[in-house]
């Protein structure tokens, strides 16, 4: 049975009211009809019966006007309309959501009849306050013409009442204020999120270094922007905090006053030193807050190249942002020389200022596969070739297949798209190209069938894949862009000078591939270097020297 | 020497010309009031680094105000040097382009006096105006009744800087010092978090209302907001911030804050 049709059949003569809004006796005593009061409601002439002693029918029709459809009654048109008309005189819906906020979007009457009325919240609290005020305002308004301009209703002012909206704003303080110890020296990073990408490995190599180091007593990472998670896998588990408040910041109107928020938190814990690593908030607050934060703490940052836009302009954090927070800087960390000459000669930066341009190479994962050496795979059966990174504009995915398609007696190896990357790819891939899909970890990867490493990006600092390739023992293959040349020349790899060029790409595999006394000389060359200068412990070792003179900061001019 | 003063009306002044005269005949009014009630009240114009404009208009105007000078260029320290000068039990703070209403001493007196708990009183109401802005009513928190959390007061500034309190608590708490070329600004702000964070509770006074002028120029508020200066909170005692039982309750019901000596 139906509500309505319990209500029809015995609840009204059981004295039952349909609605919190309709006060049935009233109705009786109004209509002076002894039946069903709902139905001589409905019957009555729209303004002439008040269905409750709050709802001021007249009052309401004259508010809503035409909005009232044909055989609606005022209520249910009032219920149906907007939050903010009145009932009556007495109540201002728009004051009760003002100052009742937790009543969120139930309707400001509905809820006063329903609820609000027994636990004695005032529909007036303004209005009264208002009242209490005007003779005040009336006097000073005579002192200065701008108080109450002429002709102006003091009623209709608008109201702040500042408690009256939840504040996004609030709650990112509170989840950073409740997710960290205010007192234990601290470093700050603050990422994007957790795409498993070469920033985030850096990340991971920063956070690993300070590990054990005792001067640091508590590291937080703090993702901003992104929900990804797939390289947080990659951070050490221990001693570690991450905080993701990505979610508050995208609920944040603008992102400077998610970087005002963070930056006045960060006067607030003994913080050591903050670096921003891909954080379009943390890149905020250094330009906004900069010379305020560098009272407190150092200041970092990492860049490793800039990114290029669809019409090959410069883009990325490195080229929109450095520029603006470089001052501010205690130290810019890059992975390869090139990019950081680059910075110089692109920001007409001092020998002064270069100074703060810190290049640390990334220590090679000393990947317990290289136990084989690669010296046993080369030349031996069908060979090999692995690609792995993103398949994204800059990694030239689609360069990659046209050099697999140029060279089908080689099985080449993808690893890094899913199945819908794939499917955006101009074409139906070579027959010799296998897809390994999404990866986070190259020792998972199947290099011990490889016979040579392909890269093939359009723009780079110095990759990580190279390292992790290059400490497995693979002859690699690469363009001559960014960082790279800094590791891959003629005594360590394949350097590919023409490297929009598919043919120039095969030149030199077919030359890694089939010369083999000079694939085991360049990749011990390349594991000498590698060795030498992204050693993990030179590494570690450096860092905590860079986060050692944290302890006072250098003011400059 | 015990002051014979019960309240002190601070106008602080710098760069407002004749817009201070309304200020200060609003205080002046306050002071009326206040004496009506059997109050004891002086009257301080505060005058940090005055232009002439402004210097001239006080002196014809201060109508047996108590005229003190500065040179600190700056309105937190302007604030203290002012506390340093006042002779009122309490002190009450006017930015040299606001008005106050008449009632607001008597009320904001009794209010701080009748609360058990050590108090810092605001004006219930302030109507923002200026010309070419849009005037608009503002309501002020009072902790006694609305959910004012340290998470909130840390994002935004819930209260102007039109107070009246024990002077004790501007002694001991006083405030920091603008440096809006080095980021940080928003005295005010900064004040109220301070208190707030050492367990002082920060109430209204019923039927009170101030009248808070909007302007571009020699505006410290655009200034700082130009700027983006946050408020300067280092050094500022905090552990107990970071605390979840204290953050996920309002202020003013807190029973183990550290709470400053009652004046």
């Amino acid at each position: 049975m139906s509500a309505l049709f319990h209500y029809i059949t015995h609840g009204h003569t059981e004295g039952r009211a349909p609605h919190p809004l309709f006060d049935a006796d009233l109705v009786r005593a109004q209509t002076r009809n002894e039946n069903d009061p709902l139905a001589a409601y409905l019957a009555a002439m729209p303004g002439s019966v008040r269905p409750h002693a709050d709802f001021d029918e007249a009052f309401v029709l004259k508010q809503i006007g035409s909005e009232l459809r044909t055989g609606e009654t005022a209520l249910a048109a009032y219920l149906r309309l907007s939050h903010t008309i009145n009932p009556s005189a007495e109540f201002d819906c728009t004051e009760y959501l003002l100052s009742y906020p937790d009543i969120k979007d139930l309707h400001p009457f509905y809820h006063y009849i329903r609820w609000g009325k027994a636990e004695g919240r005032s529909i007036g609290a303004i209005s009264k306050a208002l009242r209490g005020v005007v003779d005040e305002i009336e006097f000073a308004a005579t002192r200065d013409p701008d108080i109450v301009p002429p002709y102006t209703d003091i009623n209709f002012l608008p109201k702040v009442v500042r408690l009256s909206n939840k504040s996004i704003k609030a709650e990112l303080m509170a989840a950073l204020l409740s997710a960290v110890s205010p007192n234990r020296q601290t470093v700050l990073y603050l990422v994007n999120d957790f795409v498993a990408g070469g920033a985030e490995r850096v990340l991971a190599n920063l956070v690993s270094a300070h590990q054990r180091d005792v001067a640091i007593e508590q590291v937080v990472v703090l993702a901003t922007g992104g929900v990804a998670d797939a390289a947080q896998a990659w951070l050490p588990h221990s001693d570690l905090v991450v905080v993701n408040v990505a979610k508050q910041v995208a609920g944040i109107d603008n992102i400077r006053e998610a970087a005002s928020v963070m930056a006045t938190f960060l006067q607030l814990l003994a913080v050591r030193a903050v670096c921003v690593i891909n954080s379009e908030l943390g890149w905020s607050m250094i330009e906004m807050h900069g010379e305020a934060l560098r009272a407190k703490t150092r200041l970092m940052a990492c860049a490793f190249c800039y990114d290029y836009d669809s019409y090959g302009r410069r883009a990325g954090y490195a080229w929109t942002e450095l520029a603006n927070s470089f001052r501010h800087l205690d130290l810019l960390i890059t992975d390869n020389t090139s990019f950081a000459f680059e910075l110089k000669g692109d920001f007409r930066l001092s020998d002064d200022d270069f100074s703060r341009i810190k290049v640390l190479y990334q220590p090679a994962r000393d990947a317990a596969a290289a136990a084989q050496p690669r010296s046993q795979v080369i030349g031996s059966g069908r060979p090999s070739v692995l690609w792995a990174g993103r398949f994204s504009r800059q990694k030239r995915v689609g360069l990659a297949l046209s050099i697999a398609s140029r060279m089908p007696g080689i099985q080449f190896l993808f690893a890094g798209g899913e199945a819908q990357d794939i499917e955006r790819l101009p074409g139906p891939p070579p027959p010799n190209v296998k897809f390994l899909g999404r990866f986070t970890d190259f020792a998972a990867l199947p290099y011990r069938r490889c016979s040579a490493f392909l890269y093939t990006s359009a723009w780079d600092g110095l990759p990580n894949v190279l390292l992790e390739a290059a400490s497995v023992g693979l002859p690699i293959v690469a363009p001559e862009i960014g960082g790279i040349p800094e590791l891959i020349h003629q005594d360590t790899g394949w350097l590919v000078a023409d490297h929009w060029e598919p043919d120039a790409y095969v030149s030199q595999l077919r030359a890694a591939l089939e010369q083999t006394d000079t694939a085991h000389r360049r990749t011990r060359g390349l594991r000498d270097l590698i060795d030498e200068r992204h050693d993990p412990q030179t590494f570690t070792e450096t860092v905590r020297s860079m986060f050692a003179d944290c302890s006072r900061p250098a003011r400059r001019r | 020497m015990t002051p014979s003063v019960d309240v002190s009306l601070i106008v602080n002044l710098h760069r407002e010309g004749e817009l201070c005269l309304p200020s200060i005949e609003s205080a002046r009014s306050a002071i009326e009031t206040a004496r009506g009630a059997g109050l004891t009240c002086e009257l301080v114009l505060m005058l940090d680094s005055c232009d002439a404009p402004t210097r001239e208009a006080a002196e014809r105007t201060n109508h047996g105000a108590r005229l003190a000078f500065t040179d600190c260029g700056d309105l937190g320290d302007a604030r203290n040097h002012a506390v340093a000068v006042a002779a009122g039990h309490f002190v009450a703070f006017l930015d040299g382009d606001d008005l106050c209403c008449r009632n607001w001493l008597v009320r904001a007196l009794a209010e701080c006096r009748s609360y058990l708990s050590l108090s810092i009183v605001h004006p219930q109401m302030n109507l923002f105006f200026g010309r070419r802005y849009k005037n608009y009513f503002w309501l002020h928190p009072d902790m006694r009744h609305d959910d004012v959390m340290m998470s909130r007061l840390l994002v935004e500034n819930l209260w102007t800087s039109s107070v009246l309190a024990p002077i004790d608590i501007f002694r001991e708490i006083p405030y920091t010092r603008n440096d809006i070329s080095s980021g940080f600004g928003y005295e005010d702000w900064t004040w109220n978090i301070s208190t707030a964070a050492r367990g002082i509770t920060h109430i209204v006074a019923p039927d009170t209302i101030h009248f808070i002028r909007r302007k571009h120029r020699y505006s410290l508020m655009a200034a700082s907001n130009e700027a983006h200066v946050i408020p300067r909170l280092a050094g500022f005692s905090s552990e107990h911030l970071f605390d979840p039982a204290f953050l996920e309750r309002p202020l003013g019901r807190h029973l183990s804050v550290p709470t400053a000596n009652r004046g």
